[in-house]
């Protein structure tokens, strides 16, 4: 049993991270950015790229990899979501212009084949593949009776160290106020000299970082790297998890990445077979039904 | 005459504050009844409650009619308009997207009986009903004074603002209510507009509709209302006939302040007003080389021409006041100052920047720092990050760390609270926090814009004793103001606008004593 | 082009030979259909491929197990998509915007992966056979439905339902204060959207040997939303217009038929932010639409009303 709650953790840390990225889109630009997922994906298909095809050693590969999100998460934000912003479209229109990049992201990547145009950057088509053995070192360490991956353990010590830096940065440094204020009153943000453009732009760049870094993390954990992974595995996960944490939140977001992952260990345990993923969704549809906005979400409320 | 709608004791609390407080009033049939009060006394609360957005949480409203009497409270907003009430909204509330006709044959909603099925058929029946209703809502915009051919089938969101006002009418009016609700009917009108709206209220009254008008300007009230009631706080101060009301000392010191009741008799605005008499503008010594220099300003909100050409300047060291009524315009222009809205015409120089065209940020770091109306405070943040965050766009970082202390000490308030959310000031020490933090940006020139707004008299004096004191300081202020008795009082030189331009300029002690300022805006 | 070429001078001839295309344009026509109602009532559900799953389940299952009729078992997975709805709908709908489109992608992945994927019944991950399909056959309900259905949507949006959809897309507050009940109206719209999306879950199963739980993830509800978006909402024909142009794309520009996702995401961002009401919207085709139409219609509206 302690040795499901210790996957519990490892998973809750991959979902936490990609679900900061999520929920800080959320708060800063009131934005859901449905790409998010396909970077996530991204971040596991390019490291996997640079070190299966291209030879990099891993650590190289996978900082490379991941600043490489962050570039796309600027893709985002000045091919969708600026010019809507210009044309003061209603929030729908992101969601959507969202989704036509995911589209894009995706299918690039699965009809990557041997021949093919990008096939510099994957061969593997709509197949599943994992790292090559070796590429990090995975020892086993047996505390207690359990078994401890370090990949896994290495997952969860670079999350927290992750998530402390990112606590930090938000809440002590300047950069951090300005994010706090342009997610909390843009008007007045505009009004103290901030520039709100910019600082939507950092905040993509971070997320898809973050997000990338999530798939990166994933696909070492699972062993499952494919064009899928983002829509299968973590989309709609993600979105349980800030609907659960409340959206905007980032602690929500970490608490509510590893309350997913003791309630999805706990279903499996119970209930076994693909209920396990069903019960993400029973929570997430609870949540919204009862409580909108979270644990840690600002109440709702429509101005007459 | 019958009651036609009866409030008891309403009630309605928000986290503490008392936004109706036990509110009770009784609409005569057949009658205008209006509905007063300083900004944010609860009159718009109190139309949510009786129309079904806002639940009460006490009390009761009946509304009787010719089929007896029935229980409003409490119902969805739907269920009160099938009962007979219309309503139009403060904020305008049409369907944007949809033509003047087709807006006025949804208000026809309630009335129409469901056609489903019968839509499935292409029936002359059919055919004839659709008629019949078209031709009534043309009917209906042609009684609220618009022509159906012209505007019937534009969008809505294509006609002038004054037309898309009528047009709400015309929609509430398809109800065939027993009660028609006007919100603010007249807002952001000139006083030309504002008097075609009172003929139409009073045309519609002459055929036998129950009106409520809930609106701040006291001339349009006071000349169309058979009965009045005053809220202020959320609490009923005053009711009976336009005269009493006007007389009344409480409601007196409600608009003005304490202070003024002591030089005004009456409401100001109740009297007749002779609105052709404009005098010259009084001797204004405008600066020859302005720190701020605005020049033929126009600004509009799609149809909506907010400011109309208007030019004045500001030199340094001086408190320059813009005064006038609720959106003549004032904020407007402050927002086209700072970069927040782009103006269609007209020139904004401070020092070598084009305001005009410059982004906001740029403006910000070259010294036009500006306190915005409603405060604009970040509430989840503490109190000494909201200070820190003024001081963004300086590089400074240890001389402003050093003024963030300073401040605190001058505004001990802020020291006391200083890690706390800032949402959990009260309305004055928000203000003040949100003049330290624009102080903080080292402006070399502050707009500051509403002030006083929603604040209570002891927290005006506050907030107003800061402003001269920085001012002495060296601070070159301009100020916007509802409250022209106080803002005329620390200012230099001051413009009146009205309806986005400018009617009267002078120094701030020539324009106190002037008669038609003290006629027309000493109110509110 | 040869696409073309062979629609306009051997009709017959491109009828036989595209017959499974022309019935997914039609499915897909009537799916556009049904997120039609929601959108115009102003609502992004997301929910459809769970209502199509329902509606197809239950039309296989009742095939292979029960004596019954085909079209009775399409009306029973139709019917009992709408009963569905009702329960789904009773507590998501009073979400808004972004919420309300999370909890309905929420109730279809978790219909799939919680119902579908696990219940015998339904095959779980394998799927279910479908031996009484007719592709050659199944193909006359739709071509026969689309038609009366979209006629039949057409004059709901003109009759007092409509009009209180209209109102409620456009501002629920003031909705309400000219009496409209905004939440029924809302649920009503949203069980007419399951129900045509059922009934085209039925339609495609009986063209179809084999009924795929994968057919009815996100990525088709997605799908779905494409139409809508790239047609445009405005009327009932835009999102008909968006489905038979991008399922018909794929065909026609044979080359790109791999990238068809690349090509649709482009659509979609390139629409979304150039012309958001869609090749059909307000102001769309009226480019097309000669100007003596335009006169004659406020002419006779102006006429007739007096």
């Amino acid at each position: 049993m302690t040795q499901q709650v210790l996957n519990a953790i490892f998973i809750g840390s991959i979902y936490a991270l990609f679900a900061v990225g999520y929920t800080l889109v959320f708060g800063v630009l009131d934005v859901l950015n449905l790409a998010h997922s396909a970077v996530f994906m991204l971040g596991a298909v390019i490291t996997y790229s640079l070190v299966a095809l291209h030879g990099l050693p891993f650590l190289p590969a996978a900082v490379i990899a991941i600043f490489v999100c962050g570039l796309l998460g600027l893709l985002i934000e000045f091919v969708a979501l600026r010019p809507l912003r210009r044309r003061n479209a209603p929030p729908i229109s992101a969601l959507i212009s969202t989704i036509g990049l995911a589209l894009i992201f995706v299918a690039i990547v699965e009809q990557a084949t041997p021949g093919t145009f990008f096939s510099w950057l994957w061969q593997d088509g709509a197949n599943s593949v994992r790292f090559p053995a070796g590429t990090v070192p995975n020892p086993t360490y047996h505390v207690a009776g359990l078994t401890i991956e370090g990949t896994k353990l290495g997952i969860l010590i670079t999350t927290v160290l992750l998530m402390l830096v990112l606590g930090y940065v938000i809440r002590y440094t300047q950069v951090g106020r300005a994010l706090r204020a342009v997610a909390e009153n843009r008007r007045a943000a505009t009004l103290m000299g901030i520039n709100v453009d910019r600082i939507f732009a950092s905040t993509l760049f971070l997320s898809s970082a973050l997000g990338g870094l999530a798939g990166i993390l994933f696909g070492l954990a699972i062993s499952d790297i494919s064009p899928y992974i983002g829509r299968d595995q973590v989309e709609l996960k993600g979105l349980a998890v800030i609907v659960l944490g409340g959206m905007g939140s980032i602690p929500g977001a970490v608490i509510g990445g590893y309350l997913l992952g003791l309630i999805e260990v706990f279903a499996l345990v119970r209930f076994s077979g693909n209920v396990e993923a069903g019960v993400a969704f029973a929570a997430l549809f609870l949540v919204l039904v009862l409580r909108p906005q979270g644990i840690f979400g600002a109440r709702l409320r429509e101005r007459l | 005459m019958s009651t036609l709608l009866q409030l008891t004791d309403i009630r309605r609390d928000f986290g503490g504050v008392h936004a109706v407080d036990g509110v009770s009033l009784e609409i005569e049939e057949g009658t205008i009844f209006g509905l007063i009060g300083p900004n944010g006394a609860g009159k718009t609360t109190l139309v949510n409650v009786v129309t079904g957005y806002i639940r009460s949480q006490g009390g009761s409203i009946r509304l009787t009619s010719k089929g007896g009497t029935a229980e409003v409270a409490r119902r969805p907003p739907h269920a009160i308009a099938g009962l007979g009430i219309a309503r139009t909204f403060q904020t305008l509330r049409l369907y944007r997207n949809l033509t003047a006709i087709e807006n006025v044959l949804i208000g026809m909603h309630t009335r129409r009986r469901d056609d489903t099925l019968r839509q499935m058929l292409a029936l002359r029946a059919r055919r004839r009903l659709d008629d019949r209703r078209f031709g009534e809502a043309r009917g209906l915009l042609q009684t609220v004074g618009l022509n159906p051919d012209l505007h019937g089938d534009r969008r809505a969101s294509t006609l002038s603002y004054g037309d898309q006002r009528r047009v709400e009418v015309a929609r509430a009016l398809a109800l065939k209510p027993k009660l028609l609700i006007l919100d603010e009917p007249a807002a952001g009108m000139n006083p030309a507009e504002k008097d075609r709206v009172r003929e139409l209220i009073q045309q519609l009254n002459e055929g036998g509709l129950t009106v409520l008008l809930i609106d701040h300007d006291m001339r349009l009230v006071m000349g169309v209302c058979k009965r009045i009631a005053v809220l202020n706080f959320g609490r009923k101060i005053a009711d009976g006939s336009p005269a009493s009301v006007s007389d009344d000392p409480a409601v007196v010191t409600a608009y003005l302040g304490s202070a003024a009741s002591k030089t005004s008799s009456h409401v100001p605005g109740s009297e007749e007003m002779d609105l052709a008499a404009t005098s010259k503008p009084a001797a204004s010594a405008e600066p020859a080389a302005p720190l701020l220099e605005v020049r033929e300003l126009e600004v509009a909100y799609g149809a909506i021409k907010a400011v109309r050409g208007v030019s004045f300047r500001v030199g340094k060291g001086e408190v320059v006041a813009l005064i006038g009524a609720n959106g003549a315009g004032k904020s407007t222009i402050l927002n086209t100052l700072s970069g927040v809205l782009r103006p269609q015409a007209g020139i904004a120089r401070f020092g070598e920047i084009d305001l005009t065209t410059a982004a906001p940020d740029k403006i910000v770091r070259a010294g036009l720092a500006q306190v915005p109306e409603g405060r604009e405070i970040l509430a989840r943040l503490t109190v000494r990050e909201n200070m820190e965050l003024g001081a963004w766009a300086r590089r400074d970082r240890g001389a402003a760390h050093r003024e963030i202390d300073d401040l605190m000490k001058q505004f001990p308030i802020l020291g006391q609270r200083h890690n706390l959310p800032a949402g959990q000031l009260s309305g004055g020490e928000q203000q003040i926090l949100a003049i330290a933090r624009g102080l903080l940006a080292h402006p070399k020139l502050l707009l500051l814009d509403e002030p006083s707004l929603g604040l209570a008299p002891q927290m005006v004096d506050t907030v107003f004793e800061v402003i001269k004191r920085i001012h002495r300081e060296g601070v070159t202020i301009l100020l916007v103001e509802q409250n022209a008795l106080r803002a005329l009082e620390i200012a230099d030189r001051a413009y009146v606008v009205e309806t986005g331009r400018i009617l009267l300029s002078g120094t701030g002690a020539a324009l106190r004593r002037n008669p038609e300022v003290q006629k027309a805006y000493l109110g509110g | 082009m040869d696409f073309f070429i062979q629609l306009f001078t051997d009709p017959v001839g491109f009828y036989n030979q595209h017959e499974l295309l022309i019935a997914q344009i039609g499915i897909n026509a009537i799916l556009a259909i049904a997120i039609f109602v929601t959108f115009y009532s102003g609502q992004l559900t997301l929910a459809n491929a769970g209502f199509m799953a329902i509606g197809a389940y239950t039309t296989v299952i009742m095939s292979l197990y029960l004596p019954t009729p085909l079209p009775l078992n399409m009306l029973v997975g139709a019917l009992l998509a709408g009963l569905v709805s009702v329960l789904v709908g009773l507590p998501v709908l009073r979400l808004r915007g972004v919420f309300l489109a999370i909890a309905t992608i929420g109730f279809v992945e978790a219909l799939r992966l919680g119902v579908i994927l696990n219940l015998p019944i339904t095959g779980e991950g394998q799927g279910l056979h479908n031996p009484t399909a007719d592709p050659l056959g199944g193909i006359v309900p739709i071509l026969i439905s689309l038609p009366i259905l979209a006629y039949l949507v057409w004059r709901l949006t003109k009759s007092r339902l409509g009009q209180a959809w209209s109102a409620i897309r456009e501002d629920e507050l003031a909705a309400s204060s000219n009496g409209i009940n905004v939440p029924l109206y809302k649920m009503i719209a949203f069980i007419i959207s399951a129900v045509l999306a059922g009934y085209a879950g039925a339609l495609e199963t009986h063209i179809n040997f084999f009924v795929d739980p994968t057919e009815y993830g996100i990525g088709r509800t997605i799908q779905i939303l494409t139409f809508a978006v790239v047609g445009g909402t405005t009327n009932v024909f835009g999102p008909i217009v968006g489905a038979v142009f991008l399922t018909a794309l794929p065909e026609i520009v044979r080359m790109f038929a791999a990238y068809r996702d690349v090509v649709n995401g482009i659509i979609l961002i390139l629409i979304i932010i150039f012309r958001p009401q869609g090749i059909v919207g307000r102001g769309g085709l009226a480019i097309i639409r000669p100007r003596w139409w335009i006169r004659w219609r406020t002419r006779e509206h102006a006429a007739t009303a007096h």
